[in-house]
């Protein structure tokens, strides 16, 4: 973890209202899945703000984003050389160690942020990817972009049916995981899918989150899911993001924000 | 020659130097010794909230940014006053930093029971009794706004315990120089203000109350001018020492607290926007004490001048 202030290297609108931002921070390794807390520019708020580190390389990091209040609107104003605040990286990332199988990843509107640069990194490594993608509209469902690879087969779903299929994207992923023999590997006396082939990733609003970690449990299969709560601090210290977990409560920003689905509850 | 730094609380507790974290914003000060300095070079660290049982605290959101500040309604998230002693009191004694436990209980035996298992225990430099969160409904048992209660509630806990005391006064409702009072008159040691002033805010496009408890207390630069009334007040009509608390998080603003009164502060809200702040203004104000030529805090503390 260190606290740097670095310079922006670019600031992009890659859909409206969503920007990537390239950041020098002098440190690139982090594991998909870890944040950073940017510090608000000047007159745009106090507390430190939260985003996913969406990828890296070059002593860069890169972050997506949604502009959806005063500190991301901030944020967007910012251009090359501008400098910003960036404690990082924290929290706990996405375990990515099996070389075989299924990697099945379900993500909802500017939850494909981890996702980008976890793509990139197992590019080569002969494993096949089934995405699962929910946005609201075509407009966020363009973010899609961001993770379209040879190896990727790539699912969508918009509210409002603009792009893919109409409705949410969890509908979709649990229609197809219900299917037999569909998409996951084989699967043990109880019927259950083997865990050991199958490799489930999550991230996204409350709402989708919730769905397949309700799914996974009623199945047997333990993925991971990052979750989103309103951050204080981003360090452990203040207790906002606090979330319950199997035994006593758990900080999404320390031992988090990625966790096992079967290690958390909801309330 | 150096400065010297150092404060006296009370006769068993002397802080190196006026800066000290507030409960609730460093954890058990575990996290800050382990990811950004090392925490005796502060004051002390006032702990986050204990309770005799573990509390998961309240529901989400628990917080959310105003002009200025914050509005927290954590609920007293905390492992317990058990697993503090038992986990992070042997941790804690290791970086020889003071640490002042913050306790709060539902009801006077509670307040004993926490004090007492502290006063057994090794690492502990001190009590601070919470008599005032604004987020637990049971929680400090209304004593915010009870002056006779607060000083049978602390003469009861200092016929049982030799640590020293600090009472950290409430915003809710009464005049807090009278509760103050009522704090040295139960014989406290030192009393600590301001905590968190109730507070709300609105999203206006659901109508919902951005906290998930409807309020919570609020805290950051926008209560430090409130603060430093209170504690100008508070150092003026009492002779324990005052340990100011509030907005907190530049030199500038340790200084007014220290001109006002203050023989100690507590850094807060500015802890989460920088983990770093609090040995960083250790630094400064020595650096300033270095380049104004003083000597000590008790130089400069109260020494407001007239206009």
């Amino acid at each position: 973890m260190q606290d740097v202030r670095a310079k922006i290297n670019f600031n992009r609108e890659v859909q409206r209202g969503y920007f990537l931002m390239g950041i020098s921070t002098g440190w690139d390794e982090y594991t998909p899945g870890q944040f950073v807390m940017l510090r608000p520019p000047k007159g745009a708020g106090l507390l430190r703000m939260p985003f996913s580190i969406a990828d890296s390389g070059n002593g860069e990091i890169q972050i997506l984003y949604k502009v959806c209040g005063d500190g991301t609107h901030a944020l967007s104003k910012l251009g090359p050389l501008d400098i910003i605040e960036v404690l990082g990286p924290l929290g706990k990332g996405f375990t990515l160690h099996q070389e075989k199988g299924n990697l099945i990843i379900i993500a909802g509107g500017i939850g494909i942020a981890p996702f980008v640069g976890m793509l990139r990194r197992i590019e080569g490594k002969a494993r096949d990817v089934i995405f699962y993608y929910g946005a609201k509209d075509a407009n966020a469902a363009g973010l899609h972009r961001l993770v379209s690879r040879d190896f990727v087969r790539l699912f969508i779903a918009t509210e409002d049916g603009s792009v893919g299929q109409k409705g949410l994207i969890t509908d979709v992923f649990i229609k197809d995981l219900a299917r037999p023999n569909k998409l996951a590997g084989p699967r043990d006396p109880n019927g259950n899918y083997s865990c050991k082939d199958l490799t489930v990733f999550a991230c996204g609003p409350e709402g989708l989150i919730r769905s397949v970690v309700d799914f996974l449990n009623s199945k047997g299969i333990v993925g991971e899911v990052s979750c989103e709560a309103y951050m204080g601090c981003g360090v452990g210290l203040c207790n906002s993001c606090t979330i319950a977990g199997k035994d006593g409560y758990l900080k999404v920003c320390e031992d988090g924000p990625v966790f096992k689905t079967d290690e958390i509850r909801f309330l | 020659m150096k400065p010297d730094l150092s404060v006296k609380i009370s006769p068993n507790l002397v802080l190196k130097n006026p800066i000290a974290l507030a409960s609730g914003t460093a954890g058990y000060g575990d996290i800050i010794e382990k990811h950004f300095y090392p925490i005796s070079k502060l004051g002390a660290v006032f702990t986050k909230g204990l309770t005799l049982r573990p509390n998961f605290g309240n529901r989400p959101p628990r917080m959310c940014e105003t002009a200025s500040g914050v509005i927290n309604s954590i609920g007293m998230t905390n492992v317990g006053i058990d697993a503090f002693i038992s986990e992070y009191l042997p941790i804690l004694s290791k970086t020889n930093a003071i640490i002042i436990a913050n306790i709060l209980g539902s009801n006077t035996q509670e307040y004993i029971e926490l004090a007492e298992k502290l006063g057994d225990s090794h690492g502990v430099g001190g009590i601070e009794i919470n008599i005032s969160c604004p987020n637990v409904s049971s929680g400090g048992l209304h004593l915010g706004k009870d002056a006779k209660g607060v000083e049978r509630l602390v003469s009861e806990i200092k016929k049982r315990v030799e640590l020293p005391i600090i009472v950290k006064l409430s915003m809710e409702g009464v005049d807090i120089t009278e509760m103050g009072r009522a704090a040295e008159g139960g014989g406290a040691d030192a009393v600590s203000a301001i905590n968190t002033i109730p507070a709300m805010a609105i999203d206006t496009r659901t109508r919902r109350p951005k906290i998930g408890n409807v309020s919570g207390g609020l805290s950051g630069p926008a209560i430090k001018p409130i603060a430093l009334k209170k504690v100008y007040d508070l150092a003026r009509s009492l002779s324990i020492p005052v340990i100011g608390v509030g907005g907190i998080s530049t030199l500038e603003d340790v200084l007014e607290f220290i001109i006002a009164g203050a023989s100690a502060v507590q850094i807060g809200t500015a802890n989460l926007v920088d983990p770093y702040v609090g040995g960083r203004l250790v630094d400064e104000l020595e650096g300033y004490f270095i380049e104004n030529k003083i000597k000590s805090v008790e130089e400069i503390r109260g020494s407001l001048k007239e206009v």
